[in-house]
């Protein structure tokens, strides 16, 4: 067995390097298949599969939410709450850790900059078991002493882009948000904390909240600010349902010492495995994840189709050899055995061709930036899971495209065959046809998901957003990290206000603490008097904090009430700005204006209502919103919108000008048009629409190479046929009838199926779409007839050289 | 009919009929055939073209099934042969000889020999002593690692032969084996079967040539799917 298989190779090997032109159509073919589903499985690897990197035993790592009644179910936590659990929860976890997200102010050089950090429990890095690539980790005892560790823990990325890789850098003392810290050390390598994606640059103890966020190290003792993120790590034995159990029983503890916040919240705990990036992405993350996989897998299934054709063809031409090896006495199964292997050589070659195709394609996908100031970093790579998979692709690639033309080859009509006489092609012709058909019918189903993820995607950017996004700029400041009070804070933001209003080009002003359509969202909770929510009922509200101006540097108008103003200050009666939705869920057929919610601790009066707009996404629902006067609800660090006449983006170094001119220092980040903004909303329908588009056009690529290889095939293989029918009388007409009738009938063939199939593949694809029309008709139309024109033009090519052909030659052709 | 020594003939026909059916059309291409070849014997089969010479030798070599008659090789019918043992009886017991040689022309010559040998699973050394014995029966061992296509008809039909016997077959089945060849070249690899023959080997031959006939010990005269007479030379 061993030596025949040992010969089968050494043939195989023969059969590859023999016909260069051939071998580089199969593997070309298969290649970018094989690449393609490589680099979009190394996509999914990096984003549901990889165990977080760099950490020791990630399955025994879970996330800590707190859920609640209202319907939230994976809540962040505040640190008192993170106290308790870390305190009370040694039974099931070996370790408790907390961590948040911070801007960070940082001269690591001349100038300050604005950098991605992590404000961590000094036990964050033994709970993920992380040692020290230099220096050393976070102490025990930097977990005591509020503000008492000026120390800092450089991420490798840090250490790299901050310091350049500057091996003295354990000891250094830099300013962090104007405040002296002492590098202790350095991570290693691929760490890059409890979020996959992100690569922060540095961590600060918890007990430096007061530096990282100047005035509120009442968030210590703050139950009510629910904005940190939990992790722990089970202890040995203990199970993830048993942790839940022990967190339901700390709950109903909890709820006994503190009514007000354990009403309606429990502690749901996830495995990080399941949890991801977050677990309410995961459903769309899968989700979409499944479509591109699913249309790469499509695209492959084409290309081993053509490649089929490719192999039939080349069984009728060994017909010979076949007989031969048959007449000799060899087993057909050997001889399938034989074929197989070599099918396995040139998908091989592909697997090897595609991981370079992958590799590049994985080095374009690296390097895409987000237009958000996140350390996003989406770290796509061949690692051994993604190897695997190509080798699982690659084998039962060989296996798709092999099977058909071994069990064709292998049929030959015996004796005939021996005599060198051409077989009957009937069988043939149907197995080759049975593949036009089946390429067809493949390709409708890729191009109709295509198009209409497209059409859906498009109809998404194209809605009304509620804002305007043209002629405006945006530039976001956190002046208390450069160590501003809250009055001197107040101050820059009242004189660049009016610096920038003195200029004749600035329409108008304003500030908000988030943007709509920014990645992140803030809700709360909201009470309404007089109004009895349904069990369960969502009762936490998106909400932002806006200044006077910023409604009408946005271009929204008001539909009832006013804006706010100077006069909403901190003494007077707190006001709120809803929108439409909120004022229909609330008071439907009554004005909104004059009525009282009670949120953020106090009771807020409607003072104006503004049309319903997009917040979080462009395909979301209309969700109710709410704005506070930032006066009356007010925090550093927020982002500017200025309007202005003509192009914003040549109005930007005037703004970084008069702004240089207030503070020279201040960090200034994401100076943008507000259009370039709206980048991130745009980035998964531009990705997706990249991508897909992308793929549907090799995948019509494939289809009509397809179509004109089988076509010339059969144009050949009937040359003498055609030799017949023109002596006896048939005009070229009749020839490039007869060609283009075989060629378009199998088509149009598998134009039908493939309708019948995109159809139920479009029902698959409605969990993703943007409650798009699955029926969309342009897309149900258009590419049948995109795709049968397409092949019309890949069979008339052949069809032409049949009728040029000279009949007296052709009836000399064997 | 002449028997083989113990008095069993080594291939047994009685009433063979073979019918082709292609849509209404039943083409009766051979009729009642009998006939048998005895260990040792050199056989002849002729006729004109069309008279079933080719469709009788591919029933004898089992590439193809009776529709009707009796067909025994070596004593045993092959009738209920399934399609794995008759590709066994096929490597073990006959060895083909074509018009066209045959041979894979992505195969060497000495892999064309071996080729056979390789469906055996027989042990690599014993092959290539068997594959280098054949050639030097038929005088090609020089040639043993070139390709097909870098030899001439001629010596592309004695390579063909040599494969044929390296498998050490029961019989050789050679249908128009001079076909390809000018008169030359045709006389060297009759010559070549007369010594195979003389050195034990059963032969049977398919030729519409009547000199070649002659070679044989005796010739079975085929005419519209019938035996017209069978005669020794």
């Amino acid at each position: 067995m061993i030596a025949s298989l040992r010969n089968d190779l050494r043939f195989a090997l023969r059969m590859f390097v023999k016909n260069p032109f051939f071998t580089a159509m199969v593997v070309g073919t298969l290649a970018v298949g094989i690449g393609l589903n490589t680099a979009v499985f190394s996509g999914i690897e990096a984003l549901l599969l990889r165990p977080l990197p760099g950490v020791r035993a990630p399955d025994e790592i879970v996330q800590v939410y707190r859920s609640y009644t209202t319907g939230m179910k994976y809540g962040s936590n505040s640190i008192p709450h993170y106290f308790d659990v870390r305190d009370r929860s040694k039974d099931v976890f070996a370790g408790v850790a907390l961590w948040s997200f911070e801007d960070l102010s940082i001269s690591a050089g001349d100038h300050p900059q604005r950098i991605l950090g992590q404000l961590a429990s000094a036990n964050y890095f033994s709970v993920l078991g992380v040692r020290a690539a230099r220096g050393r980790t976070f102490l025990p005892e930097e977990d005591v002493g509020r503000g008492a560790h000026p120390v800092a823990m450089l991420s490798d990325a840090g250490w790299h882009a901050l310091f350049g890789g500057d091996t003295n850098v354990v000891g250094r003392r830099i300013p962090v948000n104007g405040q002296t810290v002492e590098i202790v050390g350095v991570t290693p390598p691929g760490f890059r904390g409890a979020l996959p994606l992100v690569d922060p640059m540095l961590w600060m103890p918890l007990m430096q909240l007061g530096q990282v966020r100047p005035g509120q190290e009442a968030l210590f003792d703050k139950r009510s600010n629910n904005s940190w993120i939990v992790i722990a790590r089970l202890a040995p034995g203990v199970t993830a349902a048993r942790a839940q159990a022990r967190m339901n029983v700390l709950v109903e503890q909890l709820r006994h010492e503190y009514p007000d916040d354990y009403m309606d919240s429990g502690i749901n705990l996830v495995r990080q495995a399941d949890a991801g990036t977050h677990p309410t992405m995961r459903t769309a993350e899968v989700g979409l994840s499944a479509v591109i996989m699913g249309v790469v897998a499509i695209l492959l299934l084409i290309a081993c189709v053509n490649v089929a054709n490719l192999f039939l063809a080349r069984a009728r031409d060994r017909a010979l050899e076949m007989a031969v090896r048959l007449s000799l006495g060899a087993q057909r199964r050997a001889l399938v055995r034989q074929l197989l292997v070599e099918s396995l050589v040139f998908a091989t070659a592909s697997g090897v061709a595609g991981l370079l195709i992958a590799a590049w394609a994985i080095g374009l996908a690296n390097q895409i930036s987000l237009p958000i100031d996140a350390g996003f970093s989406p770290d796509l790579r061949l690692s051994p899971m993604v190897l695997l998979f190509t080798i699982g692709v690659t084998v039962v690639t060989a296996v798709i495209f092999g099977v058909a033309p071994a069990w064709q080859a292998t049929r030959p009509d015996l004796i005939p065959a021996l005599k060198g006489e051409a077989p009957a092609g009937q069988p043939r012709s149907r197995m080759r046809g049975g593949l036009v058909v089946a390429q067809m019918a493949l390709s409708i189903i890729l191009l109709v998901c295509a198009g209409l993820f497209l059409t859906n995607l498009k109809a998404a950017t194209t809605i009304d957003k509620g804002f305007v996004s043209e002629h405006r700029l945006t530039a976001s400041f956190d002046p208390a990290l450069q160590g501003y009070t809250p009055a001197q804070t107040d101050e820059f933001y009242r004189r660049i206000t009016a610096d920038l209003k003195a200029n004749p080009s600035v329409v108008a002003v304003g500030f908000i603490d988030q943007l709509p359509l920014s990645l992140g969202e803030n809700d709360r909770g909201v009470q309404i008097p007089g109004y009895v929510p349904a069990k369960n009922e969502n009762m936490s509200l998106y909400t932002a904090d806006a200044t006077p101006g910023y409604f009408a540097a946005m271009g929204i108008p008001l539909t009832a009430g006013r804006e706010f103003t100077e006069r909403d200050d901190s003494a007077a009666v707190p006001g709120l700005i809803i929108n439409q939705k909120f004022a229909d869920r609330f008071w439907p057929g009554r004005s909104a204006i004059g009525q009282i919610v009670k949120t953020a601790r106090k009771d807020r009066t409607v003072i104006g209502v503004v049309p319903t707009g997009k917040y979080q996404r462009l395909g979301e629902d209309a969700a109710p919103f709410m704005w506070m006067a930032h006066a009356q609800h007010w925090n550093a660090g927020l982002t500017m919108v200025v309007s202005v006449n003509g192009d914003p983006a040549a109005f930007i170094p005037t703004l970084r000008a008069q702004v240089r001119a207030l503070d020279p220092n201040l960090p200034m980040v994401n100076v943008q048009t507000l259009d370039k903004h709206m980048g991130i909303a745009l980035l998964p329908a531009r990705l997706a629409g990249a991508v897909l588009g992308i793929f549907g056009l090799i995948g019509l690529l494939l289809a009509s190479v397809g179509v004109y290889g089988v076509m010339a095939y059969s144009v050949s293989q009937r040359t003498r046929e055609i030799g017949i029918r023109m002596a006896i009388g048939a005009a070229q007409r009749d020839v490039i009838r007869l060609v283009m009738r075989q060629g378009l009938t199998l088509v149009v063939i598998g134009v039908g199926i493939g309708l019948a199939g995109a159809l139920g593949a479009s029902r698959l694809l409605q969990s993703v779409l943007y409650g798009g029309q699955l029926l969309d008709p342009p897309t149900f139309v258009g590419v049948p007839l995109l795709l049968i024109a397409v092949s019309a033009f890949a069979t008339w090519i052949p069809s032409r050289r049949a009728a040029a052909l000279d009949p007296l030659i052709a009836l000399r052709h064997e | 009919m002449a028997p083989n020594g113990n008095g069993t003939p080594l291939i047994k026909l009685e009433s063979i009929k073979k019918v082709f059916y292609t849509d209404e059309v039943e083409t009766h291409a051979l009729i009642d055939v009998h006939f048998a070849i005895a260990k040792g014997e050199y056989v002849a089969i002729s006729g004109p073209s069309g008279c079933g010479k080719t469709t009788l030798l591919s029933i004898l070599g089992l590439l193809d099934t009776p529709s009707g008659g009796e067909y025994d090789l070596a004593g045993e019918s092959v009738a209920r042969l399934t399609p794995v043992d008759r590709a066994r009886v096929r490597n073990r017991q006959i060895g083909f000889i074509f018009q066209a040689f045959n041979l894979i022309g992505d195969l060497t010559v000495a892999e064309n020999v071996e080729l056979p040998l390789t469906y055996r699973e027989m042990a690599a050394s014993e092959r290539k002593d068997r594959v280098a014995k054949a050639l030097e029966r038929v005088q090609m061992s020089h040639r043993a690692k070139h390709f097909p296509a870098q030899l001439s008809g001629g010596q592309q039909q004695r390579v063909a032969v040599a494969r044929a016997v390296a498998g050490d077959p029961a019989i050789l089945l050679a249908d128009e084996p001079t076909g390809n060849l000018d008169s030359k070249n045709g006389e060297a690899v009759m010559e070549l079967l007369r010594e195979l023959n003389q050195n034990g080997s059963t032969i049977c031959m398919v030729t519409h040539d009547a000199r070649y006939a002659q070679h044989a010990d005796r010739t079975v005269e085929l005419f519209d799917g019938r035996v017209v007479e069978a005669a020794a030379v």
